[in-house]
């Protein structure tokens, strides 16, 4: 299961970048994206604990964003 | 048989020594080594070539390990290839790999960054003109005018000056040729005047990193601000296709994308649309100021 440590991330305004460190695979994703993988990341990739979350905070997710964050963790 | 290079703009040193003479041929290895020259360094690296023994487990770290024929260990600065048995004609070829690993590694740990570029000094600045193979980066640098001195057209080495403020006040990083690797690796044709080290401490503030854009519709020639994000996206991308990057440990390859990240945000950077006919070095001045 994907950690933070597999990951970096830099901001660039309103979007950010994210590679993976492994492969050195690069993604560029928008701040919901970018705070939805986050969110799976602190919660051991339990999607029902980071939708709760995602909830309690508000986020307006669509399903793009969804996408971009499973490429990121398991493409 | 020892040899060492000295990285430029830096007092390190990195010694390579053959422990298993017999089995490599001296003059094969990556020519930025040199034949052994004695000094004092602030630091220094040894990257030991050693052929494997079963016998005895090497210490240290294990930074990579491809296919069980090249193991590369890192102990603090000592850094030490390890090749298994394999045909001669093979094991040049890896020992040349694993060098250049470990080499590669080095400098990235000393903040020294790699990217497939041309890079041109022109008035004491420098200029990075980053690209993959047929982008037109060679073109472009070959089209100097007396002000201009082709530092390398295929691989550009990129340092950040913070912990260097000896190196210039002019720019937050400075730009130098790259290594030229082993022969096996590049055409040797496709460097100019690249000869590393010859000045090892000559490093030319980066005053701007332009892209070239390839089209065949163009009247005249101009240039085009890239946003930060965009320019960092291509910056790592060029790092990507650098030899053996890839093969580096994931610490590595986080310090390099931190290092290409801020340097678009600190330099200037646009994509240029040239016209050759037309002088586009003009252009470039009267863009990039």
């Amino acid at each position: 299961m994907p950690t933070r440590e597999d990951f970096a991330v830099e901001e660039f305004g309103g979007e950010a970048l994210i590679v993976r460190l492994d492969d050195m695979r690069l993604f560029r994703v928008n701040r919901q994206a970018l705070t939805l993988l986050e969110l799976l990341l602190e919660s051991n990739c339990n999607a029902v604990a980071a939708a709760e979350t995602a909830e309690k905070h508000k986020m307006d997710l669509d399903s793009k964003d969804i996408e971009s964050v499973q490429k990121i963790l398991f493409a | 048989m020892r040899f060492c290079i000295r990285l430029p703009s830096t007092d390190t040193v990195v010694i390579l020594s053959i422990k298993d003479k017999s089995e490599f041929n001296h003059d094969s290895f990556p020519p930025v080594f040199k034949p052994f020259d004695t000094g004092s360094f602030e630091k220094v690296y040894n990257i030991e070539l050693t052929m494997a023994n079963g016998s005895c487990k090497l210490s240290g770290r294990q930074l990579l390990n491809y296919r069980d024929i090249v193991n590369i260990y890192e102990n603090d600065m000592q850094l030490t290839v390890e090749l298994a048995g394999t045909a001669s004609e093979e094991r040049q070829v890896l020992a040349n790999m694993g060098v250049s690993i470990a080499l590669c590694h080095i400098l990235c740990r000393e903040g020294i960054f790699l990217l497939h570029a041309a890079s041109i000094a022109r008035n004491n600045k420098g200029y990075i003109f980053p690209g993959r193979s047929g982008s037109g980066k060679t073109t472009l640098s070959r089209l100097s005018s007396d002000e201009n001195h082709v530092l390398c057209d295929e691989l550009s080495a990129v340092i950040g000056n913070g912990d260097r403020p000896e190196n210039t006040a002019d720019s937050t990083y400075s730009v130098f040729p790259g290594p030229r690797w082993a022969p096996f690796t590049f055409n040797p044709d496709y460097y100019c005047d690249a000869v590393w080290l010859d000045e090892p401490d000559k490093v030319f503030p980066l005053k701007a990193i332009i892209f070239p854009s390839r089209s065949d519709l163009r009247d005249y020639t101009w240039l085009q601000k890239i946003e930060s994000i965009d320019a960092a996206v291509s910056l790592i991308e060029r790092f990507i296709d650098t030899p053996f990057v890839k093969a580096l440990p994931a610490e590595t390859h986080r310090k390099a994308f931190h290092f290409f990240s801020q340097l678009a945000r600190s330099i200037p950077c646009y994509s240029i649309h040239a016209n050759l006919q037309t002088d586009i070095w003009k252009t470039i001045d009267e863009t990039v100021g």
